[in-house]
């Protein structure tokens, strides 16, 4: 059974969370006192319908909303405001919603991009050729101009460049957006093969079946504010949360 | 071969109108706006070499190598002033309405403007660098020498401009910045910095050309908006965002004015290189090097 907001942070020490944030873009705000807790090794997926704030809190996160109050920690340590080059640093790594490889350049400049915090491109071109390793598509593709790649390619690369930094947590905004339906299966089979080599993922999912299908635990969000948390199953099977966020 | 002798001096002139270009350019395509004081920056080049000059001769002339060292000078002094100018003004209006981003820009320029001519005064004024013969002769071409030192020194700034780009971390994440601000943040580029390094970079090369203007021809405080209006043509003849069609553009913009002051008069230059301007973008509107060019 699905449980209300009152029990978001259910976990003692959790690999991130957000304490009662407020959030939003300069005056405007749209997060209302959100606590949510992601555990470490999970797949934690947010729901809910458009403009409830979902991109909004991953930016909360990740340094590119302003946070009003309430905090967010990573490891226990606060890392509110912080900037994305910390949290880089800090091997946190985020996939937005929009595509956003650099269209001029190759795959693998915009794979060297995500490296970008190394200060050293030997290190970057090393980790690049690991990754082409994992994803032989890509290096296949390493000289061909990143704007002219397939829309499942572009995700591909997103999710790669992100892995650049080997990142301890990945957040990922609507991965299976925009892409053709045979694209999609591949995206969120990376996605597990992800969770199974350690990284804990928290995804915003407009596809809110296939999202809380992989996840071990899911939010709904609505209105800038968590209605509703659980297992991804325990969702799924909730008969408010079907009716009003999964067309059931 | 007045012909062939205009489009000579056309061609080593036109490669320092390239380099201005250039600059603006980079300016349009990382920061996205229009720089209207980018003319400034070259006036200021001139005038900080000049000076620079004047301080260690006493009267602005010197050799060739004299000169040359004054360069660096005027490099280093307006990539401050540009880095400095886009922290504190520039970055304020970036990603607001165009026709804010032209009044400020405009505003910048016309306040280096005034307080070059309260410091300077609107005297015209020029670097002599001594040459034992002053041009050669090549095939019945007379090339000016300091026009060829010009020439030469405006490729070099703008190689070198194209290879940062391409080569180094800081130019990678130019072009990033170019291409995707978002995506750059994303990845861990201080946005904000890198602007201002461009804007500082893009002013730096005015103000190297400049300093190579004042050895050929006058500088004085109002000389910017000259600049600023050939490097606005130059750019979108050769397409927007693309270097190598910024020195294609700079050289044939060249040609065409010597071409036009050598054959009608040099009254015309401008409305010539306007019109040619205009009849490309009915032609082809994204410029010679547009869309798909090369960053």
């Amino acid at each position: 059974m699905a449980t209300t907001d009152t029990d978001t942070t259910t976990t003692e020490d959790p690999i991130l969370a957000m304490n009662d944030v407020t959030s939003g873009y300069g005056n405007t705000t749209v997060l209302h006192d959100v606590s949510m807790a992601v555990e470490e090794g999970q797949i934690a997926c947010l729901i809910g319908p458009n403009g409830s704030g979902k991109s909004t809190l991953m930016k909360s996160i990740y340094g590119f909303a302003d946070v009003q109050s309430g905090s967010v920690t990573f490891r226990n340590e606060d890392i509110t405001g912080r900037s994305p080059q910390e949290n880089l640093k800090n091997r946190m790594s985020y996939v937005l919603q929009d595509a956003s490889v650099f269209p001029g350049m190759s795959v693998h400049e915009n794979m060297l991009m995500g490296g970008y915090v190394f200060d050293d491109d030997e290190q970057a071109a090393q980790r690049a050729e690991v990754l082409y390793d994992e994803f032989p598509v890509l290096g296949d593709i390493r000289q061909q101009k990143a704007g002219t790649l397939s829309g499942g390619q572009r995700r591909l690369l997103e999710l790669a460049r992100a892995l650049m930094v080997d990142p301890d947590l990945m957040m990922l905004d609507e991965p299976s957006i925009g892409l053709e339906p045979r694209f999609i299966d591949d995206v969120f089979e990376r996605i597990e093969q992800l969770n199974d080599l350690g990284t804990t993922i928290l995804l915003v999912e407009q596809n809110a079946e296939k999202g809380l299908s992989v996840a071990d635990r899911g939010f709904v969000l609505a209105s800038g504010e968590i209605k509703f948390t659980g297992t991804g199953t325990e969702l799924l099977n909730d008969e408010e949360v079907g009716r009003l966020y999964l067309g059931g | 071969m007045a012909f062939t002798q205009f489009v000579v001096n056309g061609l080593l002139i036109g490669a320092l109108f390239a380099a201005v270009a250039v600059g603006f350019a980079l300016i349009w395509g990382v920061v996205d706006i229009i720089n209207l004081a980018h003319g400034e920056m070259v006036m200021l080049g001139g005038y900080t070499s000049y000076w620079v000059l004047t301080l260690v001769t006493g009267n602005a002339e010197g050799s060739p190598l004299l000169f040359l060292v004054t360069i660096p000078v005027a490099i280093l002094v307006l990539f401050g002033v540009g880095y400095a100018l886009q922290r504190t003004l520039v970055s304020r209006v970036i990603g607001t309405d165009i026709f804010l981003t032209l009044l400020v820009t405009f505003g910048i320029s016309i306040a280096i403007q005034q307080l070059a001519l309260q410091a300077w005064s609107a005297n015209p004024r020029s670097i002599q660098v001594s040459f034992a013969d002053p041009s050669f002769t090549v095939a019945g071409l007379v090339v000016p020498k300091m026009k060829l030192v010009a020439f030469v020194g405006a490729i070099v700034l703008t190689a070198a401009l194209y290879l940062f780009l391409q080569k180094t971390r800081t130019g990678r994440a130019i072009r990033a910045v170019s291409q995707n601000p978002e995506a750059a943040a994303l990845v861990g580029i201080d946005v904000e910095h890198t602007r201002a390094v461009t804007f500082g970079v893009s002013s730096a090369i005015a103000g190297g050309v400049g300093a190579f203007i004042a050895t050929i021809l006058n500088i004085q405080p109002q000389m910017g908006l000259i600049y600023t209006l050939k490097s606005f043509v130059i750019v979108v003849f050769g397409g927007v965002g693309s270097i190598p069609g910024a020195l294609v553009g700079g050289l044939l913009l060249g040609s065409v004015e010597e071409l036009t002051a050598g054959f009608i008069s040099s009254r015309w230059t401008l409305a010539v290189s306007f019109t040619l301007l205009i009849v490309l973008l009915v032609v082809k509107p994204q410029g010679l090097f547009g869309e798909g060019a090369e960053q």
